[in-house]
């Protein structure tokens, strides 16, 4: 703090990401001084060295997350690359760019695939294999008796098998996918990446191939027709890196979201009640749970391709931008009181945890019902509920792209 | 009555209006965003206004009807 009000010059480049002192559950407190003092900040990745703007404020974000001049090129040397992202095999042609890393009219085209897979409607129709799932490891849950980790139990789990079901792939093939996202948001090495890579590449074309000659009832098989329909346009490999989007998306994010949503959850006892009290709203209480933890805190990145100004800062092509969602959806010109968790918020559903344009979170809708299930079902059959050690003593992971804890042990 | 205009060519399907708006907003079998009906009436503002702010592609837009004067 002392630093940032002392040395306030447009020169200035911290590093990133921000120190997370204070209370975990809590945005970084440097970012609540930047959205007031320099909403457009230097910074300079502690991963790699190479410096970018910091947007804190909602507004600036919408600007530029809307404005196609600042694209998601992640082979752009300016691109704020946070992660061991194997650039060399992308060139290579070895590893292929998921939706993340696309721009329209490509972007678009693949997206717009994929979205019929995702309404409201489709998603509401798996809402009752949802809650079987939920409630067959709860069922679990209470046989064990607690304390258990809530992770291992329940929010690795349903993201899971959600998932293996929608793509009708063997359970089995979990830790294959976990594999693969791990090497790549973690701290694997390319060969690593390589390898996973390799294996879910083998499994998805595999997959592709016997559902072309025999569509079934699945979410690969539903890309292949659409594909058809449309002209035929897109090839095997797009196919995969379509499911690769959705593997990529479905997992850590959904899986972290999930449990720091139970931490806040379970640290807010006044606020569980009112949810225990009134289910209906739920989905309310998801849109303010997702907008208060924001774990994919500052994965959203782009790279200008043009020299464009954003919040009055000239940024010139080439240089990269990162947005602070954390920051966003703590901005009190959108959120009032906005460090206070309340389900009763209006514009909770403002919320841009799941990003902001084109890019919006293609699961959103699915992610939000399982969470909705998650929370409703959990606070209806285990009433006593509760943390099983103080949230100073929790594992929260560490410079990882995707905020979340290695372990959330409850008991009852 | 309240007249309500989709940007087709900017919706990417995510969803978000149906979830804000459900009384005045479906999808239609590529996910993008169809009215329930036409011309949603005066109790149905508030889904409207919070389906535009969610919208995160801002395809949504409200257009008043002027009241009609004759001269």
């Amino acid at each position: 703090m002392t630093e940032l009000t002392t040395a306030r010059s447009e020169t200035t480049v911290r590093a990133f990401p921000l120190p997370r002192t204070g209370c975990p559950m809590q945005p970084a407190p440097d970012y609540a001084v930047l959205r007031e003092t320099e909403p457009v900040s230097r910074v300079k990745l502690t991963f790699n060295g190479r410096e970018a703007w910091l947007l804190t404020r909602y507004e600036d974000m919408q600007q530029m997350l809307r404005d196609p001049r600042f694209e998601s090129d992640i082979a752009d040397p300016g691109y704020p690359l946070q992660f061991g992202f194997p650039l060399e095999l992308l060139e290579q042609g070895i590893v292929q760019r998921t939706l993340f890393h696309m721009d329209p009219p490509v972007h678009t085209q693949h997206r717009m695939m994929l979205m019929p897979e995702m309404t409201a409607k489709k998603v509401e129709a798996m809402r009752p294999r949802t809650q079987e799932i939920v409630d067959e490891l709860i069922d679990a849950m209470l046989a064990q008796g607690g304390p258990v980790d809530i992770i291992s139990a329940l929010t690795m789990p349903l993201p899971s098998v959600a998932m293996t079901e929608l793509l009708d792939v063997p359970r089995d093939q979990t830790d294959l996918f976990y594999r693969w996202i791990t090497s790549l948001v973690t701290q694997g090495t390319p060969e690593e990446h390589a390898a996973a890579n390799t294996e879910v590449e083998i499994l998805l074309h595999r997959l592709i191939a016997e559902r072309t000659e025999k569509p079934a009832d699945d979410l690969i098989s539903s890309l292949i027709l659409r594909n058809q329909e449309r002209g035929g346009d897109l090839g095997p490999t797009d196919i995969s890196a379509l499911v690769r989007t959705m593997i990529a998306g479905g997992h850590e994010s959904t899986m972290n979201g999930m449990t720091m949503a139970v931490l806040v959850l379970l640290s807010h006892p006044e606020q569980a009640a009112i949810l225990r009290e009134k289910p209906e709203l739920a989905g309310q209480a998801v849109d303010e749970l997702m907008r208060f933890s924001s774990v994919a805190d500052h994965g959203t990145v782009r790279v200008a391709k043009e020299d464009a100004e954003i919040g009055g800062q000239l940024i010139r092509k080439g240089e990269g931008v990162i947005c602070s969602l954390t920051a966003a959806n703590h901005d009190p010109r959108v959120f009032a009181d906005p460090n206070t968790l309340d389900f009763h918020r209006k514009e909770a559903a403002q919320n841009i945890a799941f990003g902001y344009g084109h890019h919006r979170c293609a699961g959103q809708v699915l992610v939000r019902m399982q969470m909705e299930v998650v929370f409703t079902t959990l606070l209806r059959r285990i009433p006593g509920l509760r943390l099983a050690k103080p949230v100073e003593e929790l594992p929260f992971k560490e410079k990882a792209l995707i905020d979340g804890l290695h372990e959330l042990p409850v008991t009852w | 009555m309240l007249q309500v205009i989709i940007d087709k060519d900017v919706c990417v399907a995510c969803g978000a209006c149906v979830l804000s708006g459900p009384d005045v907003f479906d999808q239609n079998e590529d996910g993008q965003a169809v009215l329930v009906v036409d011309e949603p009436g005066e109790s149905l503002r508030d889904q409207i206004l919070e389906s535009i702010e969610a919208c995160p592609v801002q395809a949504l837009s409200l257009v008043e009807h002027a009241v009609a004067t004759a001269e």
